[in-house]
């Protein structure tokens, strides 16, 4: 933008601020941006649903006719007084000329008060039906740097009406960072750095949020990129991220632990001591990528990914009929997510068949999202929006039932256009008691406005217009759900897979993507999404990509500077295994033939799912250790169901419990003795099956004094093993 | 006839209409055709229609069959679902008038044509006929009423009118005050209503303004007379602030009692008929009664869980009721304020409360959109309108309206007179629901009184003016 159109924009700012003082004061856009800015609507006070002190705000003003009704309406005289204005409560509360909760809000020489009084004095008048509206908003400069903490810098947040105006709201802004001791931001929009980092800073105005990268480096710090060079894009992004912020990677991981990585990331447990000597021993410069390519081939991760969609969907199975989530529905649903997964069915299709499903619960497996995202009797478009919104977009829609999102720009017009989609979903009950038929009701009537009881036709999340009605509306939702153009569900699924492969998301939590949530590194997630999408959303080949950037290879060792980097990705980081996976990493280290309830023997924790003869409503587990360790409980749509929390009796299971010990005295030691191996051997064998790594010297040494001489002797490698499953290396992916 | 007053501190730009229906307005018309609602005629094709698929002989949801008279009076598994003359706590009208889509019957459908539940509602409020040969199974109603039965006598001489008023000093405004307070005395022509720190006050015959009272505490939001004429009480203050009650010595004007410290208005206060008690309340949420002898407080009253919106002894002295802002209301005995039954059905604030002359029929005016009738011996509901003053509902449109109903007033003839936020002044009769009304087009008609003569309906809106109408 040249000079002489930035004095033009400025001006138009300026007089339509001039302009405003003579006009007619609109309650919208005048009067009620006070009360957003003053906190009067938050949430803590007068915008609580039950009010404060008598006096009830909607909550950020999302219903406008009700908050005008009940200042000027409600108790004629009192808060509003038409003969007296500056005797208003409005006015004496605010400014604590009388006793107020709140205390004083502003000044009585302040705009806001100017604002107010001039509003009461030209009659308190309500808007007219046509009113330009704020369409969005914006903040300037969309990005700072600062070099050298203590600094200062200004922001200013421009707001855009629908009829084309531009307004500086500055100072009807509310202001909030994501992280104030690397910058914090003032009630007037002024930006200070504290700290080395990188953090946004967030404006909002009316219904929006808008936000600013803040990135503040030392002053004058000497910094050389040492990094290696980059392989993918995934590298050349990450790479650009580290070095604008001043860090440097960490070194490449060595084969040992690459190999152990993407076992446990793409099969869900380590290698076999076979499978770790052969590739050891491999010297061609490419066995990374050949094992990268052989593992995405494999029987079990098509079992980890159905896994991970099975939980995440809350697949399971039941015996109490009227919730539609019998056993055999879970089965055949499940069944049907191995064979696309082993398919490598375009992630597209697979939700698109899934959302569009109509038939036998028990007969068509992709008919039992329908089942399974609800687990009651009745199903109920409201939650199953809400969990839907959450799976597929990674957005909490369900915040927007009651009041506008306040840290994001969905109103509650989206929310109620959105769950119209699911009012027909109807579950018939079928030929036998356990199946139900379910379709679509053609003409069901959508769902009602809370505020003014309007019929809502179902719309796409931020939708202009209502879809046009065919024979299946959920035909519209798939086709726009998974469109090519439709980010939010690439920029969702390749963030969940990100997230699988280096333990954090670039937005975190996974289903918490909002506008005041951003990504640690934007252009990446949006390169992700943009080749997800081209590669026509082909699962594996996201994978192949991310398996093969020198990011994911990095070693979990820090450097000098990157010791505090837990959110740009320089080095790899230190995570707790999956319940799954550590119970699977378990049987498979000591060749342990474990079972699962109600299932058949051989079948692997990941491929485990809660079967129980009565309902599946609530948190189900049906087996302890999974329980123990943080499985999720399927009671949610949640993410933040499986947990990677460490407990003490996590700890003292480990040590005493039943698992480990059945564990320990299972096959490997007998077989290990049997083949006349020497001790070294044994050890060095326990040493790749457990951590895919040969001993040290001196372990060796100690683990030689503890067997002794005499080599019959199964306890001392019992113990051993039993030391080797318990050691934090064991228990994590690094 | 209708008299208009303008005011004369009317500014341009704000000059209101007002206009009188010419008989009634259509709509009311149509729900006051004296025709005869029944189950065989009426009722049943609706329940054939929307109900009996799920309620019926086939099939019994909820234990309730609706195809035959007698099993619907039997009701279902939760009991009865109507409740003759009470169409408002019936469960069969909230099931099918409930906002909650998913909630509403019949399940997943669009709500029920409005005339179809007007029609329902209006078969239930006269009494569950079965045919037209049926008799009504309401209970006789104890709206009966006798005049002059009343406690009330005329006091001997002539009546309190006010006699060379001292000139005040009026505060200027930069428009008038909404009228808050509005009352009539029962016995001379003459009418108060509220402005900014004072009292205005009218001849009802002449209809002209004939004098002010200063009103030191602030704002008076109460105005009352008491029952022989002679004391004029008025209560109300600064809100957030402070508040108190004063007492007017009708004849001249001068101040003769003042009664309460409060830290914000009164928002409701009421002097017995004896003039021995002053009873107040506001946001304090606590109703408080004064002795204007010694000047002390006697009781409070303090079940309230919200503002103290409405205050009222009875004409006989023994009672006095009291409403709050979350719809409790309360008769307690005068003296003591302990409290002898709790009136429980309004859910919304209590707007507005109104004795029979004879004591035993209390009427409350309710936010929720009621009117009811209350039967003061028994605590029941004698009668009531639960849309009253309903705003027409707009096509396709099921949220809230709103319907408040804002003050409520007996006629000495045991008639009514109710305001609401639809801006209309109803009249109601005797016992029964027929009604006459007025629209304001521009301005809520706050309070709606009605003079000595008992003819003319004197009206007080949010732009300040005081109307008069002579309706009988």
């Amino acid at each position: 933008m040249n000079r002489s159109m930035l004095c033009f924009l400025l001006l138009l700012i300026i007089s339509a601020d001039l302009l405003s003082q003579q006009k007619q004061l609109s309650f919208a856009n005048d009067v009620m941006p006070v009360f957003f800015r003053a906190g009067c609507n938050q949430g803590t006070c007068h915008g609580s649903s039950r009010g404060k002190d008598g006096f009830v705000l909607s909550l950020f003003g999302f219903d406008k006719q009700g908050d005008y009704f009940r200042l000027t309406e409600e108790i004629v005289g009192r808060r509003i007084n038409m003969a007296v204005p500056e005797e208003s409560l409005l006015l004496l509360k605010a400014t604590g000329a009388v006793a107020h909760t709140g205390g004083q809000r502003f000044k009585k020489d302040s705009s806001y008060y100017k604002t107010l009084l001039t509003w009461i004095e030209q009659g308190a008048k309500n808007d007219k039906d046509q009113i330009a509206v704020p369409v969005d908003i914006t903040i300037d400069p969309p990005q700072m740097q600062f070099d050298g903490i203590e600094k200062s810098a200004p922001t200013k947040v421009i707001a855009r009406y629908s009829d084309g105006s531009l307004r500086d709201v500055t100072n009807l802004s509310l202001f909030f960072s994501n992280n104030n001791n690397t910058a914090s931001i003032s009630n007037d929009g002024l930006v200070s750095s504290h700290a080395k980092g990188d953090t946004y800073v967030f404006a909002r105005f009316d219904r929006f949020t808008v936000g600013s990268e803040v990135i503040v480096l030392p002053q004058d710090a000497e910094y050389t990129w040492l990094g290696m060079d980059p392989v993918n894009y995934i590298d050349e992004l990450v790479f650009d991220r580290l070095e604008q912020l001043q860090l440097n990677p960490s070194q490449l991981s060595n084969d040992s632990e690459f190999i152990r990585r993407v076992y446990l990331d793409l099969t869900g447990a380590p290698p076999s001591v076979e499978q770790y000597k052969q590739f050891i021993a491999n010297d061609s410069p490419n066995k990374r990528a050949v094992l990268i390519d052989e593992l995405l081939a494999s029987e079990d991760f098509t079992d980890l990914w159905t896994g991970l969609w099975a939980e995440s969907v809350r697949l399971m199975g039941g015996g109490y009929t009227p919730v539609a989530t019998d056993l055999k529905a879970a089965e055949s649903y499940y069944q049907w997510m191995h064979d696309q997964v082993e398919a490598n069915r375009p992630v597209n299709e697979f939700v698109y068949e899934q959302v569009t499903a109509s038939g036998s619960n028990l007969t068509d497996g992709p008919t039992n999202l329908y089942t399974m995202l609800v687990h009651s009797v009745r199903f109920e478009p409201k939650s199953f929006a809400a969990d839907f919104s959450q799976l597929f977009l990674g957005v909490q829609i369900q915040c927007a039932e009651c009041h506008n999102h306040p840290f994001d720009r969905w109103t509650m017009d989206d929310y109620y256009g959105f769950v119209s989609f699911f009012t027909g979903i109807t579950r018939k009950a079928g030929a036998e008691p356990r199946e139900f038929y379910i379709y679509n009701k053609r003409n069901a009537p959508p769902v009602r406005h809370l505020v003014d009881g309007r019929e809502m036709p179902a719309t796409v999340i931020g939708g202009e217009s209502p879809i046009k009605a065919g024979l299946d509306s959920r035909i519209a939702l798939a086709e726009w759900l998974t469109a090519p153009d439709n980010t939010l569900f690439s920029r969702n699924y390749t963030n969940r897979v990100w997230a699988h492969f280096f333990h954090r998301g670039l937005v975190e939590p996974v289903d918490d993507m909002r506008v005041s949530n951003p990504p640690t590194n934007g252009p990446l997630l949006d390169a992700l999404s943009r080749n997800f999408v081209k590669n026509g959303f082909d699962l594996r080949a996201l994978i192949r990509d991310i398996c093969n950037s020198r990011t994911y290879q990095l070693s979990a060792t820090p450097n000098a500077g990157n010791e505090a980097d837990d959110r740009q990705f320089s080095r790899s980081r230190l995570r707790r295994l999956r319940s799954d996976v550590l119970l699977d990493s378990i049987i498979k280290a000591t060749e342990w033939d474990r079972t699962f309830r109600d299932f058949p023997k051989g079948t692997k924790a990941i491929e485990f799912y809660p079967r129980t003869p009565g309902d599946t409503a609530g948190p189900l587990w049906r087996d302890d250790f999974l329980k123990l360790f943080g499985r999720s409980s399927r009671n949610t749509i949640c993410a933040c169901e499986t947990k990677s929390e460490a407990t003490l009796s996590q700890t003292l299971h480990m040590a005493v419990g039943n698992n480990v010990q059945q564990a320990v005295l299972s096959g490997l030691i007998p077989r290990l003795m049997q083949k006349k191996n020497s001790p070294e051997e044994i050890v060095e064998e326990l040493f790749i099956c457990c951590l895919s790594r040969s001993p040290t010297g001196k372990e060796l040494a100690t683990m030689k004094e503890l067997i002794g001489e005499d080599h019959d002797q199964k306890e001392p490698y019992e113990d051993i093993l039993w030391a080797l499953i318990n050691s934090t290396e064991f228990m994590t992916n690094h | 006839m209708l008299g208009i007053i303008f005011n004369r501190n009317l500014q341009v730009g704000l000059v209101l209409v007002i206009v009188m229906s010419p008989t009634l307005r259509s709509d009311l018309n149509a729900s006051e055709k004296d025709e005869v609602v029944t189950f065989a005629d009426d009722i049943k094709p609706i329940l054939q229609k929307y109900c009996l698929k799920c309620h019926g002989n086939d099939d019994q949801n909820a234990d309730l069959n609706l195809q035959n008279y007698a099993t619907l009076l039997q009701g279902g598994s939760a009991g009865a679902v109507v409740k003759a003359g009470q169409s408002g706590t019936s469960v069969l009208m909230q099931a099918i008038t409930n906002e909650d889509d998913a909630a509403r019957m019949p399940p997943e459908s669009p709500r029920l044509p409005e005339e179809v539940i007007t029609l329902i509602g209006k078969w239930i409020d006269t009494g569950l006929r079965e045919t037209s040969s049926s008799k009504a199974l309401l209970a006789k109603s104890t709206l009966t009423f006798v005049p002059g039965t009343s406690a009330n006598a005329k006091p001997d001489g002539p009546p309190a009118m006010p006699v060379d008023l001292p000139e005040v000093e009026v505060a200027p405004t930069s428009r008038n005050m909404a009228i808050l307070g509005l009352a009539a005395s029962p016995w001379a022509p003459l009418a108060a209503a509220s402005g900014y720190k004072q009292i205005r006050l009218f001849n009802t015959d002449t209809e002209e303004e004939i004098g002010h009272l200063l009103f030191e505490p602030g704002v008076p939001y109460v105005l009352k007379f008491s029952q022989n004429g002679a004391i004029l009480m008025a209560a109300g203050g600064q809100p957030g602030h402070s508040g108190s009650v004063v007492l007017y010595d009708v004849k001249t004007g001068k101040v003769v009692g003042r009664f309460g410290d409060e830290l914000d208005t009164v928002l409701a206060a009421d002097i017995s008929p004896d003039q021995k008690l002053v009873a107040f309340g506001g946001p304090g949420r606590i109703a408080k009664a004064y002795s204007t002898e010694s000047g002390e407080e006697v009781y409070q009253i303090e079940r309230h869980t919200d503002w103290v919106t409405s205050i009222a002894f009875s004409p006989d002295g023994t009672q006095i009721a009291t409403g709050d802002r979350a719809g409790n209301l309360y008769l307690s005995s005068a003296d003591s304020g302990g409290i002898l039954l709790s009136l429980d059905s309004h859910k919304g604030s209590v707007r507005g409360l109104s004795w029979r002359s004879d004591s035993k029929v209390v009427a409350s005016a309710g936010d929720d959109g009621r009117l009811i009738w209350w039967n003061a011996e028994t605590g029941f509901v004698a009668m009531q309108s639960t849309n009253g003053h309903s705003p027409p509902r707009p096509e396709g449109f099921s949220g809230k309206l709103q319907s408040g109903v804002l003050s409520v007033q007996f006629r000495k003839d045991g008639g009514l007179i109710s305001s609401g936020r639809d801006n209309l002044v109803k009249a109601w009769k005797t016992s029964s629901n027929q009604t006459n009304s007025l629209i304001l087009e521009q301005g809520i008609p706050i309070r709606a009184i009605v003079d000595n003569s008992d003819k003319k309906i004197i009206i007080g809106d949010t732009f300040g003016n005081v109307r008069f109408w002579s309706h009988h």
